[in-house]
């Protein structure tokens, strides 16, 4: 009974990755709600857009990652209400210093069941919306690039709107303007890569919001999630 | 566990919104000490443990950790403490086994652990069932395995017997003065008394 226990980060973060990973792909098929929502929103957008090629390929980026940001944040917004519920949050704070490897267990968690899963399906629609196959890995590439500040924002969303007791829906709109920035340049960049650029200003700066997001973003979702337990 | 552990509630006013539920509340816990603190619903029980667990902030007053349960500051050393709060922190898809491993991770113990405390607290029939299955009384046997895995000094309780039966009532009791003899301390909210030597603490 005397033996002390020193808990390093990592081993919590695996811990509670191998915990949520292991309970989502048990509960009813929730984590494939992202992709299913992707595929149906791009699968619909290219009959709505219709036959011609060069209207198919100016709007496919928009689209496209407009498909993305959204599945994200839908698949997001109940992210941490179960743990609010059953006392997983409320336990974890009394008993440890630190909620950061709870925060990063979760990110690894959605990039791994949700962004992989975009980015390896992304291709395929990139070629329906007349991209040549190339173009449309790249394209998918930048997914991968760009969409982890996509999940940031989810989870700043997730957060608040459990801190806040709010509906997750609308708590999607606490980070819109977190989102916006990602969209504009997520775009501009599969823009130029459709007109044969891949390295771009667009590119440059998605990587710069990306690092940013990466700093500013945790300390509030930590903040948000503690004032839910207040 | 470290016979130099104390702790010290200096003063704790315990409110919630504008309705102050505990006026400056004192007292002092040391190692194999364990306290009962009784009173009606809305009496400001669980608020004051989770203000002791440090996720509420009292509106006046302070906490003194000392020993090996605090720093420097005497601020908490959240690894020397366990909450055992209403509800059971458990994935209901997981079994209960699953549910322990986790915890075991989360404690750095070794998962070999888990299969003894399942013994102890009597769910070795239902260790491979989904804990979402078990029943409420289970689910505070299950909480009574957590606290016995994690092996920390400072056990926070609050209502652990809530939905138990006589036995299940019992286990606690003997499971805490276990935890008393060697040393641990103990803070029980709770509407019926666990059968240990304690000192009871009645709000009003």
């Amino acid at each position: 009974m005397s033996e002390t226990s020193s808990l390093s980060s990592t081993s919590f973060i695996r811990a509670q990755f191998a915990r949520d990973a292991k309970s989502a792909l048990r509960s009813g098929g929730g984590w494939f709600h992202t992709l299913y929502f992707f595929a149906m929103f791009a699968g619909f957008s290219v009959f709505a857009v219709g036959p011609e090629r060069a209207l198919l390929m100016a709007t496919a980026p928009g689209l496209l990652w407009l498909g993305a940001a959204l599945a994200l944040q839908l698949s997001s917004v109940d992210l941490f209400a179960q743990d609010y519920a059953d006392g997983t949050l409320r336990t974890l704070a009394a008993e440890h210093p630190s909620l950061w490897p709870y925060f990063i267990a979760k990110f690894c968690v959605i990039f791994l069941l949700a962004v992989v899963p975009i980015a390896v399906l992304a291709p395929l629609y990139y070629v329906l919306f007349a991209f040549d196959p190339a173009s449309a890995l790249k394209a998918a590439l930048l997914f991968m690039i760009g969409c982890p500040a996509l999940v940031l924002a989810a989870i700043l969303a997730a957060a608040m709107s459990a801190g806040m007791r709010t509906s997750g829906v609308l708590g999607a709109g606490f980070s819109a303007p977190v989102i916006v920035p990602v969209l504009i340049f997520g775009v501009g960049a599969t823009e130029r890569l459709s007109a044969g650029a891949f390295i771009s200003p667009e590119l440059l700066i998605l990587c710069a919001l990306m690092l940013v997001y990466f700093v500013v973003l945790p300390p509030f979702v930590i903040l948000a999630l503690r004032f839910g337990l207040e | 566990m470290n016979s130099d552990a104390q702790l010290e509630l200096d003063n704790i006013t315990v409110g919630r919104g504008e309705i102050r539920l505990i006026e400056a509340i004192s007292f002092t816990v040391k190692a194999g000490d364990a306290i009962q603190i009784l009173g009606e619903n809305g009496s400001g029980k669980s608020s004051l443990l989770s203000i002791i667990a440090g996720v509420l902030t009292p509106i006046e007053g302070r906490i003194n950790w000392r020993g090996a349960i605090g720093d420097e500051n005497h601020q908490c050393n959240r690894e020397s403490c366990i909450f055992v709060g209403h509800d059971t922190p458990n994935r209901p898809a997981l079994s209960v086994r699953e549910n322990l491993a986790y915890w075991a991770r989360i404690y750095a113990k070794k998962a070999d652990r888990v299969a003894g405390v399942i013994e102890q607290a009597g769910l070795k029939r239902a260790a491979n069932q989904p804990s979402g299955q078990l029943s409420a009384g289970q689910k505070r046997r299950l909480e009574l395995a957590r606290c016995l895995l994690a092996g920390r000094q400072v056990w926070l309780l609050d209502e652990p017997t809530t939905s138990l039966d006589s036995s299940g009532h019992d286990l606690w009791s003997e499971q805490v003065r276990i935890h008393q003899e060697k040393g641990g301390m103990s803070i029980i909210a709770t509407h019926k008394l666990l059968n240990i030597q304690s000192r009871d603490l009645r709000l009003a």
